[in-house]
């Protein structure tokens, strides 16, 4: 089983990159540039699960570079089982303090970037009657909060983007979930500060933040056969809410 | 094979129709070229001649005909 993996160099990427590893996925593994830490531990995760994986770099807020990175895939011919669409940016800004051009470099990657994705490799998914797409939504897009106008709305769009395209993709044996995470320890999230995370923390039944490995094994349920009637939902994993 | 050999058993194996019924094969008149069926026939085409469709070319080939125009605008000679 092969499977594609955005934004794989850290946080819940860098987990599912592990997870998928460890149950026998090999891996293109997405990122926007190589660094020597990146590539060893890929190598070092491969080696550890016995598959392979492949370092594709391309920058999401570049259209032509989507293209190259995931031609750069396709032109391998080999099946394509999963779609993990990982990569994303997050912002915090009230609209008045926000500029417009910032929130459509952030639609640009959270958004439009992976729907460019899906369109180059859903075609090869038809081809083969099969395979399970994956879009990192979020809690932001369920649940209106101040501040969360740009990353909220691009997190909505992804999920009503998934909705739409089970429906679409379904007939031709392509099925497409999205996670809706809470809070989840990561570099993302450190963009808070303590008093804020402690609140956030509060807000979950749990009390307590996701892990980046609680997401990464639903995505690897989505992926697997074990999910093979769940088409266009959006899981919510954010310790109840 | 000839380009037009290889461009009309596309539609054979696509859409799952007759080689005699090839020529006049329209959306309209074929059941299998729904979307799914668009899908299929696209995917066979582009694999025999090496090019991908463009979205608006997907939006135009709505028949044999318009499809032998979309493979002449990426120069492949019929």
């Amino acid at each position: 089983m092969n499977a594609i993996i955005t934004g794989s160099n850290r946080g819940i990427g860098k987990a599912m990159v592990e997870a998928f590893a460890a149950a026998g996925y090999n891996i293109w593994a997405c990122a926007r540039k190589a660094t020597p830490e990146y590539e060893a531990w890929l190598n070092d995760t491969a080696s550890h699960s016995g598959v392979w994986i492949k370092p594709v770099y391309f920058e999401m807020s570049d259209t032509e570079s989507v293209n190259n990175g995931i031609k750069q895939i396709l032109d391998e011919n080999l099946t394509i089982d999963v779609l993990v669409n990982n990569a994303g940016i997050s912002t915090v800004g009230l609209l008045s303090m926000s500029k417009v051009d910032d929130i459509r470099k952030l639609f640009e990657v959270n958004y439009f970037a992976m729907l460019q994705i899906i369109q180059k490799v859903s075609k090869k998914m038809a081809r083969q009657k099969k395979g399970a797409i994956i879009n990192m939504g979020s809690i932001a897009g369920i649940e209106p909060q101040p501040g969360k106008i740009a990353y909220g709305s691009s997190k909505a769009a992804v999920m009503m983007m998934t909705k739409c395209l089970a429906k679409e993709l379904g007939p031709m044996g392509i099925r497409v979930n999205s996670i809706a995470p809470g809070p989840i320890e990561t570099e993302m999230i450190h963009q808070y500060n303590d008093e804020m995370l402690t609140k956030l923390a509060s807000e979950s039944a749990l009390r307590r933040l996701g892990k980046r490995e609680e997401i990464a094994q639903v995505a690897l349920f989505l992926a697997s056969e074990q999910a093979s009637y769940i088409n266009g939902e959006i899981i919510k994993v954010d310790g109840g809410r | 094979m000839t380009n037009i050999e290889k461009y009309k058993n596309a539609f054979v194996e696509g859409l799952e129709i007759p080689m005699e019924e090839v020529e006049n094969a329209t959306m309209d008149s074929v059941d299998k070229w729904d979307s799914i069926g668009q899908m299929s026939l696209i995917a066979v085409i582009e694999d025999a001649f090496g090019f991908e469709f463009e979205p608006d070319e997907v939006m135009a080939f709505n028949s044999y005909a318009a499809g032998l125009d979309i493979l002449k605008n990426h120069n492949i000679e019929l």
